[in-house]
């Protein structure tokens, strides 16, 4: 088929021009609907109807995306500055544990000065060494010394009765 | 100048673009009907410095477009063999093109073309606009409009041709 015939189709197709049945009518009514507007039934905002009636609202669906993204920017930092404490902390003990490792250091626990009056062990029974602070130990000595002059005593006490009987 | 008067003088134009696109007299009321309530409630956002009719086309041709992609499922195309031989009895084929008939048949070639393909070659072939006017009626750029346009012609013109071998077919 020639491009003449399809050119000469189209000039035709071109000259018919299509027309409404009643111009009149027509903008009477495109009129009609402008001056009396159909007024839709009002729509009760409540999230009992459909939760997709609060989509429509556009405030709320502003205010609701900008918190979304608001929680969204907060969680990402808060997770970036826990990372950073983690990695923080991690260092601090690599580098604690390097020291000691290259020191042959043992590091003991150290119980608290307040503790005058009492003496702890580790609990782990595994432990052969038991760790005591100065305080506690020269109180632990004179203690014992205490109760080393103490014994004395009774024991003379003792040995005093015990020849009193055999005099008897 | 009052909108019923606006209304009138830009009517027949819009019904005419509406109607080339919609092929259809109902639907092409209902689109203009439309496309007007929408220049009425969006009058304050017209640019004065651009052209009126170009944004009416803009309206119409948008609400023309959605119509055919909400309808184009359920529309079911017209029988060609239905048209050709109902149309196209007469042995002269360029005799019988002078009827305003043909026009319905063109019209129902376009059928077969996509939405965008079929608002394009309307836009060009029948309207006579321009690349650019056609690029800022419907946002596309200026390669697709230009390959949109050449797909509806080669569609339209294997139609034709399909019409005028079964023509002489008849005729023998």
């Amino acid at each position: 088929m020639s491009d003449k015939f399809f050119d000469k189709a189209i000039g035709r197709l071109k000259n018919v021009y299509p027309a409404p049945s009643d111009p009149a009518d027509l903008t009477n009514r495109i009129m009609d609907m402008i001056e009396k507007p159909v007024i839709p039934d009002r729509k009760i905002l409540s999230i009992r109807i459909s939760h997709r009636h609060w989509l429509f609202v556009n405030g709320f669906r502003i205010l609701s995306t900008a918190a979304a993204i608001l929680m969204i920017l907060f969680f990402i930092l808060e997770q970036k500055q826990m990372n950073l404490k983690i990695e923080k902390l991690q260092a601090q003990v690599s580098r604690q544990a390097d020291q000691s490792d290259h020191m042959n250091v043992r590091v003991a626990y150290r119980y608290p000065d307040s503790l005058e009056d009492q003496i702890s062990f580790p609990r782990d029974s595994v432990m052969n060494n038991i760790f005591i602070n100065r305080r506690s130990l020269d109180y632990l000595i004179q203690k014992i010394r205490e109760l080393e002059e103490e014994n004395k005593t009774l024991r003379d006490r003792i040995i005093d009765t015990y020849d009193l009987q055999n005099q008897n | 100048m009052s909108f019923r008067k606006l209304v009138e003088f830009h009517q027949p134009f819009a019904y005419a673009v509406a109607f080339r696109i919609m092929c259809n007299e109902f639907e092409s009321e209902d689109v203009v009907q439309e496309a007007f309530i929408r220049v009425w409630k969006h009058l304050d956002s017209f640019n004065p410095e651009k052209q009126f009719k170009t944004w009416l086309y803009k309206i119409v041709v948008n609400l023309c477009y959605d119509k055919i992609r909400s309808e184009r499922h359920l529309k079911k195309t017209a029988s060609l063999d239905n048209i050709i031989l109902n149309d196209f009895v007469c042995s002269d084929i360029e005799s019988s093109i002078i009827n305003k008939d043909l026009a319905e048949i063109i019209i129902l070639l376009t059928q077969q073309l996509t939405p965008k393909q079929k608002i394009i070659f309307t836009l060009a072939e029948l309207e006579g606009l321009s690349f650019d006017e056609i690029s800022e009626i419907t946002g596309m750029t200026h390669e697709k409009v230009s390959s949109n346009l050449y797909c509806a012609r080669q569609s339209i013109k294997q139609m034709l041709e399909c019409i005028e071998n079964k023509e002489k077919i008849h005729v023998r």
